[in-house]
């Protein structure tokens, strides 16, 4: 699944239903599709946040330290 | 008065002092479990052969000379995801039953040497994450939940079953059992309690938690966990502080941050008793002002909810494929669906949680705590499940420490309770500020 910012809900949702579908199987796709709502909203939630290209936050990878706030 | 209805504070003194017999203390719990169990079921596994053994070894040692330790004779239950030595960890989960532990994890040695004693395991909910029904009741209304996850914990304290127990709380699983059952929590700042040899669900989330009747003994209980754990990677290594200290005084009337957004998506009751205990909180001296999230509530729980689920999902994904059909059905989607959650996505959440952080921090250190109410909703019929842990995710994301105090009951004779906040490793002045706010409300009667 390739995410980008401005990607709609409904094509998470779908690529989500396919990544569930492939790894579980279709028969749990009922089963899942309550957290596979939830996922999407959240998923298309957290991407409508602009962020700076990853370059240019060299610290990403590192450990916050104890008593650091990032 | 009976010895079951001790706090774990007093229930130390007393022992301390001679008045009180460790043995006579967990026969009193044993008593009031064999008459309460059937309509709470909040054990798993009452080990009474073990804690009658250690209560006797702790009698003799008693009389050779006077005890020191924190919390020599009191006992303590712990949510079946601690790893207890001589015991299963069943977590709720079949394949688990019967297999008994060799190793005590952090928190069960952390006690025991301070003199604790391990009176047995208590419900959780199926690994410890989810809403997955359980078969504990509240002991306020046997048709409602205690909450979740940490269900058993919430309910054997409620209850009177035992003066303290053990949860852990990865989105809300302490203080919303805590809140439900009428008693008081603390979930200390991420890392100031080990979490070697407990059952993970989302390891950059899971804070172990007290629960308790008295700010006084969440002081006490963590006076005894707050170490170094070299065992946990994720172990803070702070300088010693005295927490119960803060407690003996409760100092000046504190400055609290009421916070708007948790208000505003209340139920109306919720709502309702949280501005009567605010109002309170102000005629007692408190200078209490609103204050709103610097962020909007929804993204803190999308960004929540993706860490979470992509973590748990990891935790389960070799285990699931060999034993499927023994999760539980809300567990069971929540790990499949995490499972398939692309790594981009949690990277944008991981991203996002650190450049929020900062934002938080600025926010609680504004004030000398962030009040609300502790749940968003009274205690949900127990079939629906264990309810809504949104008003305390948003602070597991972040680590905060937080507390739970009971503030009045509802005309069902149901338990409301708010919510204190403060800074990170400021547990300290939090214990203060609880202690204050404790003392202006009248203390909840026993359920049963």
């Amino acid at each position: 699944m390739r995410l980008h910012a401005g990607q709609s809900r409904e094509d998470i949702r779908a690529a989500l239903n396919k990544a569930a579908h492939d790894t579980w199987g279709p028969e749990r796709i009922d089963a899942l599709a309550a957290l596979l709502d939830q996922a999407a909203d959240a998923i298309h939630r957290v991407f409508q946040e602009p962020l700076a290209p990853l370059a240019e936050e060299p610290d990403f990878a590192r450990p916050l330290r104890q008593g650091e706030e990032g | 008065m009976q010895p079951y209805d001790l706090t774990a504070t007093a229930a130390a003194r007393a022992i301390r002092a001679g008045e009180l017999s460790p043995v006579d203390l967990v026969q009193s719990l044993l008593d009031r479990i064999a008459a309460t169990e059937s309509r709470v079921q909040a054990w798993e596994h009452v080990d009474a052969e073990g804690a009658l053994s250690a209560a006797r070894h702790l009698e003799a040692k008693r009389r050779e000379r006077p005890p020191a330790d924190l919390l020599f004779g009191v006992p303590i239950g712990m949510k079946d995801v601690f790893h207890a030595r001589g015991l299963p960890t069943t977590a709720n989960f079949d394949p688990y039953r019967g297999k008994v532990i060799g190793e005590d994890s952090g928190v069960v040695q952390h006690l025991r040497e301070a003199g604790a004693v391990i009176l047995g395991k208590t419900v959780t909910v199926q690994f410890a994450w989810g809403r997955d029904p359980v078969k504990t009741r509240n002991p306020w209304n046997a048709e409602l939940t205690p909450g979740g996850s940490s269900s058993g914990s919430g309910a054997a304290v409620g209850a009177r079953q035992v003066p303290a127990a053990m949860g852990t709380q990865t989105g809300g699983s302490t203080l919303r059992p805590a809140c439900y059952c009428g008693i008081v929590a603390l979930k200390p700042t991420f890392g100031r309690i080990s979490r070697y040899g407990l059952l993970p669900v989302s390891w950059t989330f899971d804070h172990p938690g007290i629960m308790v009747r008295s700010i006084a003994d969440a002081a006490l209980l963590l006076q005894a966990l707050a170490r170094h754990d070299p065992r946990d990677p994720f172990s803070a290594d702070q300088q010693p502080e005295d927490f119960v200290a803060a407690t003996r005084e409760a100092g000046a009337p504190p400055r609290l941050g009421l916070l708007r957004d948790l208000l505003d998506r209340a139920d109306p009751p919720v709502r309702q008793a949280a501005e009567t205990a605010a109002e309170r909180l102000r005629q007692a001296g408190a200078d209490v002002r609103e204050v709103r999230l610097p962020v909007p509530m929804d993204l803190l729980l999308a960004v929540h909810f993706v860490i979470l689920t992509s973590e748990g999902g990891t935790v389960h994904a070799e285990q699931i494929r060999h034993f499927a059909e023994h999760y539980f059905r809300n567990l069971r989607a929540s790990i499949e669906a995490g499972h398939v959650l692309p790594a981009a996505a949690y990277v944008q959440a991981a991203r996002l949680r650190r450049r929020l952080r900062a934002q938080m921090v600025e926010m609680v250190g504004g004030v000398d705590g962030i009040i609300g109410p502790t749940v968003r909703t009274l205690p949900p019929r127990a079939e629906t499940g264990t309810g809504d842990p949104s008003f305390q995710s948003i602070w597991s994301l972040f680590g905060f420490p937080n507390v739970t105090i009971p503030t009045m009951l509802s005309p069902e004779r149901l338990p409301h309770g708010i919510q204190i906040v403060g800074r990170h490793f400021g547990e300290r002045e939090l214990l203060r500020i609880a202690t204050w706010c404790e003392r202006v409300f009248e203390p909840l009667p026993s359920p049963l």
